[in-house]
């Protein structure tokens, strides 16, 4: 039961990086490795808002616009110029990624740092008792999951935006302008990612690093539900969450051997099946 | 003639791939509710001459005027233009139901009133297949009624000019007829076309004017009983001695 | 979707779209002389520099010249980026320092090729689900495996240290071979009297110095022999066009798998002979910063061409350890900060010119020779196509 509450919790939380991940590779052939950098962004930007002796939840939203804002000076000044260079977008991101580390770094240092709590204490849920700030984050990620993917399936716009990512040139000649939507994407995927930041970081420690395992972890899930795939990722996301928890509970040490787990799962996934388990679903 | 009723006038469109020259200064025009066909062999560079002027590729031109304007740049501002570009291999949305790549083809509109419904039962009452199936996914679709979403969603955006690319290809003879008898209700309702089409016979049946092109130039242009009575084409094109 | 290799760039449209593979790879084999001059200039530096802590320096850049080397023969050739070259370096180092720390009774020698051992295997467990993998995922594959190496130090916390690593590795000083050699170099390039008179730390300072010299030069001028020759064209040939390559019978599987722990094992046994130059170990050679910093070295030296990246590791490499912290005292203070120099400037290279500094200039250096060079290849490729 542990493994259930705290798996659908945690499966919610990492929906919410992958999702914007895949929803980028999608619309816009991108991938993106400076991703968890805007999960880091948002935990850290909190972080410094609460310093300061803001309001938590002002804390918060700022976190969620400073990763968002981060999503839209990447597209911009980053990606637009070298955007039909597979290769060159992978490198350029990374260097972002280690920009954006050595940038903490220098700001916060190496050491571990960690939010305040929105909400404190423990709550019990079907026996099992959580801490509140983990239902919190899991709630919260959950709520915001289902509304994108809502609006995906059920607004023009999520529609629009599912054109773009089935057939670029298509959806060009319906008057779509692809490199816009791709924009937004990218904005509201780091927004997504940064809010995933902000609501683990009481929790979670901050550290300069942070960025690399969320980034990892979108990508086995990406991998697993095959790139760009919607349902797919919504599914990994479960499968790779529950692992996680599973991992962490009954594996000695598990905490620190979930990465693992996962790059396990990517090795795993990429000789089975390449193209990944829901690769061909519609999406 | 006067030159409110030209819709498309192109003066020395050329189109290179690299080092291949596909399209050699193509020079035609389009009047407004007329269709002109474009036939040729396969490279002549008619799909080019369609994607130049969605301006999906690169092409250079001495003048393209559309609709007493010159044609804009980019893909977009041609479509909200009014130049809607139905493409080769219907390049339907496969995963979105057949009413919302129908939808979709409406967004050009979206800053006027909204007609949408309207259009919408325009387009249903043309293909009654489409509306039997609104809410099925276009990948499920046959050929032919990909063929007729992929039009259909090209009438929602109420073209000044619609281009169509090979509209019968891959389909068979009755399914094409079928076609051929529904291009021919939106010419008659005033929808101005440029066709371009391997089938001749069926492009003649459709067209009121032909162009012929052959190595990216233009190799017979007319009236199309006058191409279809000249002796080279019904040599090469119709297979009569 | 087709991935296209950063530096390859100017490649194309140079050649006039003739078709082979760029030619201006070929343009770019330096001279002959140049390459000659480069190792005996380095050979004899000693002499007239006695600036130990620079000569340290230079030493580690060697290194480096090693580490970028090794990945141009998967990366550059192939074109299968490798985010993770970490991995294959400091799976060299580990095994160097973990056998120095548990079996001190094993030679140097032994060390350095179970380095080598270890990072090929390692190369070939993750060359055999990447065969298929292009692009993003390879990147992203190589990115996460290195990431994993380092939570295992975490979880083998009290054998590696975890973040303080481990210190005390047996150093070239203590390898009879790399002693020797060592030595050897140092009284033949110093004289034998000047070297005996130094104190112990600027012998081992020089003795590194040359050690790391000679396997470099035999490293990089072995990777170039090959990288120029018949098996070079073919991996190129696997970058240009995987599906053509393999219709004109290169068998793909051998090539990319070999190219991968190929690269893998000389990353190994220069990441185990950085251990023993630097006596420790540490999370820095495992990190997703030392990846990065390898392919900054290759964008900024022009990748697939061996000689670039080995120029870049010394310019990159000597700017990041000794001349930005003279420069000024916020890089001695925040030494986080010259990685992420490193990385804005190569964002920008990218985005203002994505082709790297050197291979213009080495262009310009060595002009002649292509249209032999053209249809030596052509033969030389129709002879590789037989496997």
């Amino acid at each position: 039961m542990d493994v259930l509450v705290q798996g659908a919790l945690t499966s919610a939380v990492i929906a919410l990086v992958a999702l914007g991940f895949s929803l980028v590779y999608g619309v816009g052939g991108i991938v993106n490795l400076a991703h968890g950098s805007f999960f880091m962004i948002g935990a850290y930007s909190a972080y410094a808002m609460s310093e300061t002796g803001a309001p938590l939840l002002v804390s918060a939203v700022v976190g969620v616009l400073a990763a968002t804002l981060a999503g839209v000076l990447l597209e911009r000044l980053v990606i637009t110029p070298i955007r039909h260079q597979e290769v060159a977008v992978l490198i350029a991101t990374l260097a972002v990624a280690i920009l954006v580390q050595s940038g903490v770094q220098f700001f916060y240092g190496g050491l571990e740092r960690q939010l305040p709590g929105f909400v404190s204490g423990a709550v019990t849920v079907f026996g099992v008792t959580l801490q509140q700030t983990r239902v919190l984050a899991g709630l919260v990620a959950l709520v915001t999951i289902v509304t994108v993917l809502l609006v995906l399936t059920r607004t023009p716009t999520g529609r629009m935006v599912r054109a773009v990512a089935q057939d670029e040139e298509a959806s060009r000649l319906i008057g779509v302008r692809p490199e816009r939507v791709t924009l937004y994407v990218l904005a509201i995927g780091a927004g997504l990612a940064g809010l995933a930041g902000v609501l683990t970081a009481p929790y979670g420690v901050l550290t300069p690093t942070m960025w690399l395992l969320p980034l990892t972890q979108a990508f086995a899930i990406v991998i697993l539900g095959g790139l760009g795939s919607i349902p797919g990722t919504v599914l990994a996301s479960v499968v790779v969450g529950f692992l996680d928890r599973f991992v962490a509970f009954n594996v000695k040490d598990g905490d620190i051997k979930v990465g693992l787990v996962t790059v396990a799962v990517i090795l795993a996934t990429l000789v089975l099946r390449p193209q990944g388990f829901l690769g061909k679903v519609a999406r | 003639m006067s030159s409110t009723d030209r819709v498309l006038s192109v003066a020395g469109l050329k189109v290179s791939f690299g080092k291949a020259q596909v399209l050699d200064g193509i020079d035609l025009h389009v009047d407004r509710g007329e269709c002109l066909a474009v036939v040729g062999p396969n490279g002549a560079g008619k799909t080019t001459l369609l994607r130049a002027l969605s301006r999906l590729n690169e092409s250079t031109s001495t003048s393209i005027e559309f609709d007493g304007k010159p044609l804009p740049d980019s893909a977009y501002a041609t479509v909200m233009a009014g130049l809607v570009h139905c493409p080769e291999r219907r390049r339907l949305f496969p995963g979105l139901t057949i009413r919302d790549n129908l939808e979709l083809g409406a967004r050009r509109l979206r800053k006027q009133p909204d007609t949408k419904a309207e259009d919408l039962e325009r387009v249903f009452s043309l293909f009654p297949k489409l509306k039997e199936r609104a809410s099925q996914s276009a990948g499920t679709l046959s050929g032919g009624e990909q063929q007729q979403c992929a039009i259909g969603r090209s009438l929602m955006g109420r073209p000044t000019l619609l281009l169509l690319d090979e509209p019968t290809l891959g389909l068979s003879v009755g399914v094409k007829e079928a076609i051929i008898g529904s291009i021919q209700t939106i010419k008659d309702a005033g929808t101005t076309m440029l066709l371009v089409e391997q089938d001749v016979n069926f492009a003649f049946r459709c067209a009121d004017r032909v162009i012929v092109l052959e190595h990216g130039q233009v190799a017979r242009e007319g009236p199309t009983a006058q191409i279809a009575a000249d002796p080279y084409v019904k040599q090469a094109y119709l297979g009569v001695a | 979707m087709t991935s296209t290799k950063v530096a390859e760039q100017p490649a194309a449209p140079s050649d006039g779209g003739s078709g082979r593979p760029s030619p201006l790879k070929r343009l770019l084999r330096p001279n002959p002389l140049i390459l000659l001059a480069l190792p005996i200039v380095l050979l004899y530096l000693p002499r007239f520099v006695d600036n130990t802590t620079l000569l340290q320096q230079i030493a580690v850049a060697t290194i480096f010249v090693m580490f970028a080397a090794s990945w141009d023969i998967l990366s550059g050739y192939t074109g299968q980026v490798n985010f993770g070259h970490a991995a294959f370096i400091g799976t060299g180092a580990y095994t160097v320092a973990l056998l120095s720390k548990y079996q001190p009774d094993v030679s140097n020698e032994l060390a350095l090729l179970a380095a080598v051992g270890a990072a090929a295997l390692l190369g070939l467990l993750i060359g055999i689900p990447c065969l298929r993998l292009k692009g993003p995922y390879l990147a992203l594959a190589t990115l996460s495996v290195a990431g994993a190496l380092v939570q295992l130090t975490f979880i083998f916390k009290t054998q590696t240290g975890g973040e303080d690593g481990i210190a005390g590795v047996k150093t070239v000083i203590d390898g009879s071979l790399t002693n020797t050699i060592g030595e050897g170099l140092s009284k033949l390039v110093l004289g034998p009297l000047t070297f005996s008179g130094l104190g112990g730390f600027d012998q081992y300072i020089y003795v590194s110095y040359f050690v790391t010299l000679v396997f470099m030069v035999v490293m990089v001028g072995g990777l170039m022999l090959l990288g120029y020759g018949k098996r070079g064209l073919v991996l190129r040939s696997i970058q240009q066009d995987e599906l053509a390559a393999e219709a004109a019978g290169v068998p793909l599987t051998r090539y990319k798998l070999g190219a991968f722990v190929l690269s893998a094992a000389c990353a190994g046994l220069a990441g185990g002979l950085y251990a023993q130059v630097r006596g420790t170990v540490a999370l820095d050679l495992l990190a997703v910063d030392l990846s990065l910093l390898i392919i900054i070295i290759a964008a900024f030296g022009g990748a697939g061409s061996i000689i670039g990246p080995a120029i870049g590791a010394y310019v990159v490499v000597l700017l990041q350890n000794y001349y930005l912290d003279r420069a000024t005292d916020l890089f001695v203070e925040h030494p986080e900060l010259k990685i992420g120099t490193f990385a804005l400037l190569l964002i920008i290279v990218l985005i203002v010119q994505p082709r790297g500094i050197v291979p213009p200039l080495l262009q310009r250096l060595s002009g002649r020779g292509s249209a032999t060079r053209a249809a030596g290849a052509t033969m030389v490729e129709g002879g590789g196509a037989k496997p």
